[in-house]
């Protein structure tokens, strides 16, 4: 009964579903950079081994348990595509593409859009260095359902948070799956669907800077920086062309996101969003040595349930059993347990393979240890890694270390801690290898140095023709000193010419030791935080607006601008502090040519009252006022005479005036910016104020129509309302300025009788 | 379709909820399995059929994650079913052997000393080399594993089978209905339950009961950390029934005055012990300090055959700590130094049950060995690890 119904759905959902093409997954079988040196000399990253297992595997199974039905890995060595194909025994269609001129990610999009093979809306972007135990089925109806009502929602990030890193005393609280050079900043909407605002990942920058734009249209933005990326996402083909207009995007990451969710013009946009995972749900990416680590470990801790060593990925499971004993050790069962020695100790978390061999009054902890490894008596491992083969002879001690396939560590030596020892090096007998040393019996190729991708590929065509050479030079270009007489090994060098400006100005040293196992950053986060905290000093004297966070700041803002002189002028929103705007106007009027059209001052004085948020009063106010400053007014300077200088200024300037009254306060502007000079104290204001001349030119203004009645006599109305015998009275007690007025007024008084006789 | 059954043990064991219903459907896509392969293959007698089917075990539990015991449990059943109809039809063919095919706890009693004869020697088979045995299993090796009459070709063993495959199907599909008619048995009225968790056997069981005009209180244990119990009351108090949820710790105080107490099952095992939600055995613990009855509700199809040498580890799983603690909450140094272990399954002793309730009826853990030979074969009995 049950099982006919649910038959019977499955069917309706199957039928409902036929059109639509089944979904497809990009697995991005190369990571682009080479943080995985030296070890990846020796093998694409892609197929070094994680807890036994080959690191694309887990992603490969965890596509086809999400329910992709076609797969397609687009890698660039030539191992990874033999090993994809012979590997994957998953019933599901798998097609590679391999392509050795791809020098990056967005490279490697432009060709899946140039190729034409990604048909599902939505598809899945996955890095092939991922684990993870996520349910994308949620996610993917949700991009869906995004992606039909805007076409341009075009992306889902998949993040996880992990927790903020913080000093406190002497130790760091940080999650050790995120890198620790990079410090990533998301902003967040989480009233629209989390939509992502910012994405900014560059631990070198003090402040993010975030669009006012952006405030109008979203009222909530959260900026996180407890979120790690987990380098899944939910595209639609769009993403594909975006990448192949962009023909100079390199990085999905930081260009493609970080530049769409900055762009600010509606119509540009490309809507990302982002998802967070369930507390229950695991997700990381294996970026550096250090984060190789601490996934290692947290598989072995189970919390990438079901991803656990006892529940291998399909294909494993026929050859490898592991069974889980007490304190999270695993030991491989079917093929032939670990032979240890009664006296040694084996502690958790860690993992023995198939017929390893561990002699007596061993110590070791936390170690993952491959298949067909040998370990001699009195041995010391603590909290690292031996490949396939790896031979330990009697008494030697290794910590924090990543050994490759067939190692061999003599008696006595010591590995220090974070060293990387690459595929059949060998350490001398008695010699102690210094912290953090890499180590390989390869070298890269000239051709591949400034290259900071090609894990492989070029180094990998020169292999076969090179190899024999190799062979006889190799004996001579050890580094005896470091690996002792009877060792092997090249030490290898972070690259000095890579001119990674992003990464901090670390030196290069320092960022091979942030990227290895047992690095405390404990300094460099005090460091990367002394940064930021000193440049945000900075900021906040220059302005005090955008800092959202810190309210105190915002308002000592104010309290900085209000005890200005001219508290009036500064107050103005969007007005420069200490401008006097009428001065600057005035300025630019005097500058003016009077050859020139009066049409140009007009642009200029416009301009100007724009960027000051100025208004029309002070552009009259101060028009008035350069007026008068060009007239020569002087003791002797008789009444007609002034008014005809003034009228000939107003032929060449009413234009401009009468364009700019807009309305009665332009017009008392005009008419204030002439009683300002004639109250003025010098010989021009004594000049305008004492005789008939205020009267006269108050006439002129009227008559050219430049000021109209009802602004002069508001004037006088205000100045009316003054105390008696005050300064400003003065000139309205001027006898003939009140037979002026009072004609004005009957002239008024008689249009409005006229008029309302009409 | 085997990914497809792997990824649906997967999804029933991840979430750190199991839910009866998603295992029944891994049980019911694993006999659709069987019968499509069944059907399809080319195989003469019963011996070959076994050995297919044995295969298929294999694979059918590695892709179970080897943490889904009812896969194999059908695919026993199935070839006990096997090995019936061959040993029928060779008997109506010969007329001779005196014996009926019907089992008795007599016959079972002389029958087990030739069967053990029989299982060592070829377990001596086996230590040569394992592998090798399975991947070409060359007509020789095959020779010796059975009884001559499961060599020679039988046409009609087909259709025998397949019969046999349906009635395992229609067991299936009235699982809840044979169960739940013995609702009334067992709850009366006035009875304060006692569950613990998630299950949907037990959900349903105290449905039927409230169906019935019976009038209980059932209180749920939150089953912490995964705290399906909540889950598991809502549905309840959704029903009707009268719920209360206590925490884990309020076990040991409340069942003075619990009645009953009803516990789901994730297998139950050779001796009659029981693998059932963590923390049912803390609760079958109280229960049988206050001497009250400890009664788990299962399907027959998690009646597995295998004893609990590994004590509380039998069958366990060890699941993510995050429903735990949080991820987010726990540095570099926490993660190195503390371990969080957390268990799915808790192994329950059979002195500490008193009943089962099955859809073929009501047993004691004492008789359940008796329904293993009934159910499967002795020479199935083996893991298909």
């Amino acid at each position: 009964m049950v099982r006919k119904k649910a038959s019977s759905t499955e069917d309706t959902a199957t039928a409902a579903t036929k059109h639509e093409q089944p979904l497809q997954a990009v697995l991005l079988a190369d990571s682009f950079v080479n943080t995985f040196r030296p070890l990846s000399l020796d093998r694409p990253k892609m197929l070094c081994p994680l807890n036994n297992v080959t690191l694309i595997d887990y992603a490969v199974d965890f596509l086809a348990g999400a329910g992709v039905e076609e797969l397609i890995v687009v890698c660039v060595s030539d191992k990874v595509e033999t090993h994809v194909m012979q590997h994957t025994s998953l019933p599901i269609q798998v097609s590679v593409i391999k392509d050795s001129s791809l020098a990056n990610a967005g490279d490697a999009l432009r060709e899946l859009d140039k190729r034409d093979l990604v048909q599902s809306d939505p598809f899945i972007l996955m890095y092939g260095d991922v684990l993870t135990n996520v349910d994308v089925s949620g996610v993917i109806a949700a991009h869906k359902e995004r992606h039909k009502k805007d076409r341009s929602a075009i992306m889902t990030i998949l993040l996880k948070p992990v927790g903020v890193s913080d000093i406190c005393g002497s130790s760091t609280k940080y999650s050790s799956i995120r890198t620790t050079t990079e410090d990533l900043v998301v902003g967040i909407d989480p009233t629209q669907d989390n939509r992502i605002l910012v994405y900014d990942d560059k631990s070198s920058r003090a402040s993010v800077s975030v669009p006012c734009s952006f405030f109008a249209l979203h009222p909530q933005v959260d900026l996180r920086c407890d979120l790690l990326d987990c380098g899944i996402d939910i595209c639609s083909p769009d993403v594909l062309a975006r990448f192949t207009d962009e023909f100079d995007y390199s990085e999905i990451r930081r260009m493609f996101v970080a530049n769409s969710v900055a762009e600010e013009e509606e119509g540009l946009q490309n809507k990302i969003y982002a998802h967070l995972l369930a507390p229950s749900e695991y997700a990381a990416r294996v970026h550096d040595f250090s984060t190789y680590h601490a996934i290692s470990r947290d598989l072995l801790r189970r919390w990438c349930y079901p991803v656990v060593p006892d529940n291998l990925p399909s294909g494993y499971e026929k050859q490898y059993r592991y069974v889980l004993q007490r304190h999270c050790m695993y030991y491989e069962h079917r093929n032939g347990k670990a032979k240890v020695g009664r006296s040694s100790q084996v502690q958790g978390a860690g993992m023995i393979g198939t017929c390893c061999c561990i002699g007596e009054d061993c110590q070791i902890n936390c170690t993952v240890i491959g298949n067909h490894c040998h370990i001699a008596a009195n041995v010391n491992i603590q909290g690292s890694h031996l490949w396939d083969n790896v031979v330990v002879e009697e008494g030697a001690v290794i910590v924090q270390s990543i050994l490759a396939d067939g190692c061999l560590v003599k008696a006595g030596a010591v590995v220090q801690r974070g060293c990387i020892i690459g595929a059949g090096c060998v350490i001398g007998a008695g010699c102690v290898l210094p912290e953090y040393t890499r180590l390989s019996l390869k070298v890269e190729s000239d051709d591949n140095f400034d290259d900071d991708w090609g894990d492989d590929s070029s180094s990998e065509a020169s292999e076969g023709s090179n190899a024999k050479k190799e062979v006889l030079e190799s004996e001579a270009m050890y580094h005896k000193n470091v690996v002792g007489p009877d060792g092997k090994g090249i030490v290898w060098n972070y690259p000095l010419d890579d001119d990674e400006e992003e990464t901090e100005n670390l030196p290069p040293a320092e960022i091979l030791r942030a990227q290895s196992i047992g690095f405390n950053p404990t300094a460099l986060f005090a460091e990367r935080q002394k940064i930021q905290r000193e440049r945000e000093d900075c900021f906040s004297d220059e302005e005090s607006t955008g800092n959202i966070n810190d309210l105190g700041e915002y308002d000592g803002g104010i309290t900085f601008v209000s005890d200005d002189t001219n508290a009036q002028a500064a107050s103005i929103v969007g007005r420069q502090k200490g401008v006097d705007v009428i001065k600057e106007l005035k300025s630019i009027c005097l500058e003016y040519e009077p050859a020139s059209p009066i049409e140009n001052l007009a642009i200029e004085l416009n301009s100007f009252k724009f960027s000051q948020n100025a208004t029309y009063v002070d552009c009259t106010t101060a028009a008035t006022l350069a007026i008068l400053e060009q007239m020569s007014i002087t003791k002797d300077t008789t009444d007609g005479k002034l008014v005809q200088e003034f009228k000939s200024y107003l032929d060449h300037w009413a234009p401009l005036l009468q364009k700019m009254s807009i309305g009665l306060d332009e017009e008392k502007g005009i008419v204030l910016a002439l009683e300002q000079c004639a109250l003025e104290s010098n010989e021009r204001g004594q000049t305008l104020s004492s005789g008939t001349s205020f009267r006269f030119l108050l006439q002129t203004l009227h008559d050219e129509e430049i000021v109209s009645d009802e602004a002069i006599l508001s004037w006088a109305a205000d100045r009316q309302e003054d105390a008696d015998g005050s300064r400003l009275k003065k000139l309205l007690d001027l006898p003939l300025v009140k037979d002026f007025l009072e004609w004005l007024e009957q002239e008024s008084e008689d249009e409005d009788g006229s008029s309302e006789e009409d | 379709m085997e990914l497809r059954l792997g990824r649906l043990t997967r999804q029933a064991t991840e979430g750190n909820v199991l839910h009866a219903a998603d295992r029944r459907v891994a049980v019911h896509k694993t006999v659709e399995l069987l019968r499509h392969m069944i059907g399809s293959t080319r195989w003469k007698s019963a011996a070959q059929l076994l050995h297919l089917l044995r295969g298929l075990g294999r694979e059918l539990h590695a892709a179970g994650g080897f943490r889904e015991p009812a896969i194999g449990n059908v695919v026993r059943r199935t070839m006990a079913a096997v090995r019936e109809e061959a040993l029928r039809e060779a008997q109506e063919e010969g007329g001779s052997e005196s014996s009926p095919g019907r089992l008795s706890l007599q016959s079972m009693l002389w029958a087990l000393p030739q069967q053990h004869v029989r299982t060592t020697s070829r377990s001596f088979h086996n230590v040569g080399d394992h592998q090798r045995q399975e991947s070409f299993a060359s007509e020789a090796d095959l020779q010796t594993e059975y009884p001559p009459s499961y060599y020679s070709s039988r046409p009609n063993l087909k259709q025998a089978v397949m019969e046999a495959i349906t009635e395992i199907f229609t067991d299936l599909e009235d699982l809840h209905k044979n169960i739940n008619e013995q609702a009334t048995n067992h709850i009366h009225a006035g009875e304060v339950i006692l569950t613990c968790g998630r299950s949907k056997t037990v959900e349903l069981f105290l449905k039927a009961a409230a169906a019935k005009k019976r009038e209980f209180q059932v209180i749920v244990c939150e089953g912490a950390p995964h705290y399906d119990g909540h889950v598991m009351a809502k549905e309840l108090a959704d029903a009707g029934i009268d719920t209360v949820v206590i925490p884990d710790s309020a076990i040991f105080a409340i069942m003075v005055r619990v009645n009953k107490v009803l516990l789901s099952a994730h297998a139950v095992l050779a001796n009659g012990g029981l693998v059932a939600n963590s923390g049912c055995n803390m609760v079958a613990l109280a229960a049988h300090h206050n001497s009250v009855p400890t009664v788990c509700i299962t399907g027959m199809f998690k009646l597995c055959p295998m004893y609990p040498h590994e004590g509380q580890d039998t069958l366990n799983d060890l699941v993510s700590p995050a429903s735990v603690i949080a991820y987010a909450e726990m540095s570099d140094q926490l993660l190195t130094d503390v371990e969080f272990v957390n268990p799915v399954h808790d192994y329950i002793k059979p002195e500490y049950v008193n009943l089962y309730i099955t859809n073929v009826g009501s047993f004691q853990p004492s008789f359940i060995y008796r329904l293993l030979a009934e159910y499967y074969h002795t020479d199935d009995w083996e893991s298909f690890e």
